[in-house]
């Protein structure tokens, strides 16, 4: 389990966020392939019932130890230590912006801006410090991936005017 | 047999390689960089030209792909860029090529005998005309059933014998093959039962047949070209044995084993959005122009043979011819949709 | 070949060492970075190896290749983060290494062991090439259905400490597994609809939010990973020498994971990933310290370590001698071969034997020039367990993304990325195994193949699986290694308690 609170009870709330969703995929699967073949069907409908079997011998675990009152339903250990915990919520939510703008902002700014901003939530203290750091790693990794590299990460506002002065120069 | 090119006998020195390396990595880079640049001149290709390969690396799209991209380039000047996207037997690169901008810089390589009958049999949403245009056809091979070099079978009609005794086990590369096809036919026209067992892929195929883990393998008669010794074709699903030399002299099928069965081709083929087809006919033509121009050159047939394929397969078509040989596909999938798709 | 022969091909490929070195750091470099490794650099070079000679050009890929195995294992010692599937398993134990301040120490190991197990294979591979190939005729689906199993085994070692959570995790990355198009008639399953999964769950965005992005997000808890108190300067010339010399103790494990490396490495279709799960679970069952496995045991690290160098030469194997790639940086060699037109299988050793032999030598050399970086790399990456977690962190997300968009080019894998590392973070804070889970992702669909592979050419006849000699052994052996551990404690507790002698 868990955690064990100061009562002495184990935290289960959080453990059961896997089991529940993989049941819930498992079921989820197994309604996917309900009119398909059985050799298409077969592997899945095992597994499934694999899962959900070990998932039901869990929950029977858990509830035998609430019938007798050691367990209590909280999710505090997923958030880590109450220290910092607004700032690595920040950051979780921060990787989603990241996921939202990198389309359209492109590699080096949105990198910029997810270091410059994930560093501080992460607990530098120093501005001045994040923007250099995000500065040389955005650049280095501008450098890396999109020039040496080649890769095809979709490219931004930053690329692009780096594009108008290299064609210049042509 | 097949004639590969001389490889160049002597190594390039340190500089070169280091030149190239530099040359390369600055090509790469530079490749997304200018790309805005070229596309202020308003020609065509504006940009390079992504071919997007339904299959994965180091197959055999991938090999006639490059080897027509090699010549290609002397007739369309720009850069190639190629991507695979391989999985539920071609439905993820053509659905991934849908989503692609459909501006006539992407392309995808098509294998019209497999990919169209999956498009004919899956739900992919994708209609063969209605969304995309096969422009250009490049070359065309039959299909072939063969066996490894320990085989106990050295001839078709020693294998169909086995035939007549227990069902037999065909490595293909995947259900909706025109060589799962051709074995499922012949099965029913004799008589015999196959068991088709799918691979995924032409190199996984031939290794079962290599190592005998099934009785043969159909597939592609250029995958049997290719290794050489380690094949030996029994027959093959066509009028005439165009390639006799890379093919171990097989017979056709039909003439070994008195049935017939409809030749069984498999054609490579250019394909375009039917939006980008309709949106820039002017862009379209230059495609078409620089593909045949690339055809009609004597270093595509160079190139073709380097990579192992018989010349012969090399097999210009026009759009017309393309989507004839499609349509002769979807109409052969029809007919044996049940023992492909299971229903 | 004889010594004269064998020192003229030596000298041959060492006379590549301008193509060797910078071959040897790229691959490092890229073998750490999660998502490029060997298969995915090498697609990006292709330009500048179909522009040179095709000599140079498998010389610089082949280095290239195995020194992106040594690299694969950086990472996950010092950050948890496997840069290549191949990897994960030395995770178990390299990382707890790096937490208990011994990074430089792990690093060692994991040095010593990959270029051991490669000059070792080489070696073999040289000598013993055409008997190798013979391997795929005896091991084939019904044979790779136990294979299979033995790495699967892995997670009820894994489970040890908590069964039921072990196995829920295992049984989770299976099902997971099972996602995307079925391997008969390629119909999706379980996909969402999304076109990105059908596929199946795609490795490397799966690795990388499973152990990058959720140990990404664990490090922000904690200042730095290696201890408060572990020592802030670097290892002396002399210690780094010492830790190095320490690690080849490991000699006989080393010897024989790297040789089942080779072996799986032969098999079509397997690969690094499969050989470390086998190579640490047989490690741990034939171990006279199983207990210690997963709490930083140097053990843990040389297996995975030398089972997934030795698979480098080993995945040649099927290319040189028969003439089909048996994976998918194999294959990306065959289209460069094919390219300037040199045959591949036996008729490369009969046209050109220099270059079939050169192939596998060019192995040997790079991991001569491999020996070089070793004191280097020990002595000085250590150093980046004690960068502040500030830096650490959003840098590892903000990289590995690229990782996981590199192999397929497609945005959709940001995503799956990170519902992974969202997925892996839960299971980390409540004790599920991220490493259960990944063994089921990557192993499930070969089971599920080689299963339904055997079923179809049986005619749906069970017994197949025991019908070969071979692969009754294995069947043996499978049994012998789950019951071994438990037998093996069960004698020590009664030994203990004085029940026996």
């Amino acid at each position: 389990m868990s955690d064990d609170t100061p009562s002495g009870r184990r935290q289960v709330g959080s453990d059961l966020i896997i089991p529940v969703a993989g049941i819930a995929y498992a079921v989820y699967y197994v309604y996917s392939v309900w009119d398909f073949p059985p050799e298409a069907q077969r592997s899945g409908f095992f597994l499934a019932g694999l899962l959900v079997a070990l998932c039901l011998i869990f929950f029977v675990r858990i509830g035998i130890l609430a019938a007798r009152g050691r367990v209590e339903l909280e999710f505090d250990a997923l958030l880590g230590p109450p220290r910092g915990r607004l700032g690595r919520l920040g950051f979780v939510a921060l990787i989603g912006a990241y996921l939202l703008t990198v389309g359209t902002l492109g590699f080096t700014l949105t990198t910029f801006s997810f270091l410059f901003i994930g560093s501080l939530l992460a607990g530098l203290k120093s501005i001045r410090r994040a923007a250099i750091f995000a500065a040389t790693a955005s650049l280095a990794g501008w450098l890396f991936f999109i020039v040496l590299l080649g890769t095809r990460f979709p490219l931004g506002p930053f690329e692009a005017l780096v594009n108008m002065v290299t064609s210049s120069w042509r | 047999m097949t004639k590969f090119t001389k490889r160049t006998p002597a190594l390039i020195g340190r500089r070169g390689f280091l030149g190239a390396a530099g040359a390369v990595a600055a090509a790469a880079g530079t490749g997304g960089l200018f790309a805005p640049g070229r596309a202020l001149a308003q020609e065509f290709p504006s940009r390079n030209i992504d071919i997007i390969i339904p299959t994965g690396e180091g197959g055999g799209a991938d090999r006639d792909a490059r080897a027509f991209a090699s010549v290609w380039g002397n007739h369309l000047p720009t850069n190639f860029q190629f991507g695979y996207y391989p999985g539920a037997a071609g439905q993820v690169g053509y659905e991934f090529y849908m989503s692609r901008e459909p501006d006539a810089h992407s392309l995808i390589f098509a294998n019209l005998g497999p990919e169209v009958i999956m498009l004919a049999l899956q739900d992919t949403g994708i209609s063969v005309g209605e969304d995309i245009v096969y422009i250009q056809q490049t070359l065309s091979e039959p299909m072939a059933v063969w066996v490894g070099p320990s085989s106990p079978f050295r001839t078709l009609e020693e294998l169909v014998e086995e035939g007549r005794r227990r069902p037999l086990t065909v490595a293909v590369s995947r259900l909706p093959h025109p060589a799962s096809i051709g074995m499922l036919a012949l099965g029913e026209a004799l008589g015999i039962e196959i068991v088709l067992v799918p691979y995924g892929g032409g190199n996984p195929t031939a290794m079962a047949a290599i190592t005998l883990e099934v009785d043969c393998a159909a597939l592609p008669v250029t995958n049997s070209i290719v290794l050489d010794d380690q094949s030996l074709v029994l027959g093959i699903f066509a009028d005439e044995n165009v390639a006799p030399d890379g093919t171990d002299n097989a017979p056709t099928v039909n003439a070994a084993l008195g049935t017939s069965i409809p030749a069984l081709t498999s054609s490579r083929a250019w394909g375009i959005h039917r939006a980008a087809y309709d949106a820039y006919p002017e862009r379209v033509t230059r495609l078409k122009e620089s593909m045949a121009a690339t055809l009609a050159d004597p270093a595509y047939v160079e190139a073709v043979e380097g990579a192992g394929v018989p010349s012969v397969f090399i097999d210009p078509g026009d759009e017309a011819q393309a989507m004839a040989s499609a349509q002769a596909t979807i109409e052969m999938a029809r007919r044996y949709r049940d023992l492909l798709t299971g229903s | 070949m004889n010594a004269t022969g064998l020192a003229e091909l030596f000298f041959y490929s060492a006379s590549m060492w301008w193509v060797i070195i910078p071959a040897v750091f790229i691959g490092i470099l890229m073998g750490a970075i999660p998502g490029f490794a060997a298969h995915n650099t090498i697609i990006m070079l292709l330009p500048l190896t179909l522009a040179v000679d095709v000599d140079v050009a498998l010389t610089f890929m082949v280095a290239l290749y195995c020194a992106s195995h040594l690299g694969g294992g950086i990472p996950a010692i010092l950050l948890n983060i496997p840069g290549t599937g191949g990897a994960a398993a030395t995770t178990l134990d390299g990382y707890p290494m790096s937490q208990q301040g011994k990074a430089s120490k792990a690093l060692a190991l994991s040095f010593v062991a990959s270029i051991s197990a490669g000059l070792l294979t080489s070696a073999v591979t040289l000598f013993m090439l055409q008997y190798l190939s013979q391997v795929g005729f005896y091991i084939r689906s019904v044979e790779m259905v136990v294979v299979m199993l033995f790495g699967l085994a892995l997670i009820a070692a894994i489970a040890a400490k908590d069964m039921i959570k072990g196995l829920i995790a295992g049984a989770l990355g299976l099902m997971l597994g099972a996602m995307g198009a079925d391997h008969i008639y390629a119909t999706p399953r379980g996909t969402f609809g999304i076109l990105e999964l059908f596929d199946g769950v795609p490795l490397v965005p799966a690795l990388i939010g499973l152990f990058a992005i959720s140990e990404a997000l664990i490090m922000l808890e904690t200042r730095t990973v290696a201890p408060a108190g572990a020592a802030r300067s670097m290892p002396t010339w002399t210690q780094t020498f010492r830790e190095i010399a320490g690690a080849f103790r490991h000699w006989v494990l080393m010897i024989w994971t790297s040789l089942l490396g080779l072996v799986i490495g032969v098999l079509p279709g397997a690969g690094a990933s499969i050989a470390a799960f086998v190579a640490y679970q047989q490690a741990r069952v034939f171990s006279r310290t199983p207990e210690k496995f997963g709490t930083g045991h140097e053990q843990g690290v040389v297996a995975p370590e030398a089972a997934n160098n030795g698979v480098t030469t080993g995945t040649l194997v099927p290319l040189l001698a028969i003439g089909v790639p048996g994976g998918s940086t194999a294959a990306v060699m065959m289209v460069v071969l094919q390219f300037h037109g040199v045959p591949f299988g036996p008729r490369l050793f009969v046209q050109d034997p220099l270059l079939a032999y050169g192939v596998i030598m060019s192995m040997f050399v790079a991991y001569v020039f491999m020996l070089v970086t070793l004191f280097p790399l020990t002595r000085y990456l250590s150093r980046i367990t004690v960068v502040a977690n500030y830096y650490m962190a959003p840098m590892i997300v903000a990289f590995t993304l690229v990782g996981a968009f590199v192999p397929r080019n497609f945005m959709a894998d940001l995503t799956i990325a990170v519902v992974f590392g969202l997925i892996g973070y839960v299971a980390r804070k409540t004790g599920y195994n991220v490493a259960a889970i990944l063994i089921g992702v990557i192993l499930g669909p070969l089971l599920e193949r080689s299963f339904l592979l055997s079923m179809r050419i049986s005619g749906g006849d069970w017994t197949v699986f025991f019908s070969s000699a071979i692969g009754n052994i294995l069947w043996a052996l499978l049994a012998v290694t789950l019951l071994a551990s438990p037998s093996i404690s069960l004698l020590r507790r009664m030994r203990r308690k004085g029940d026996i002698y």
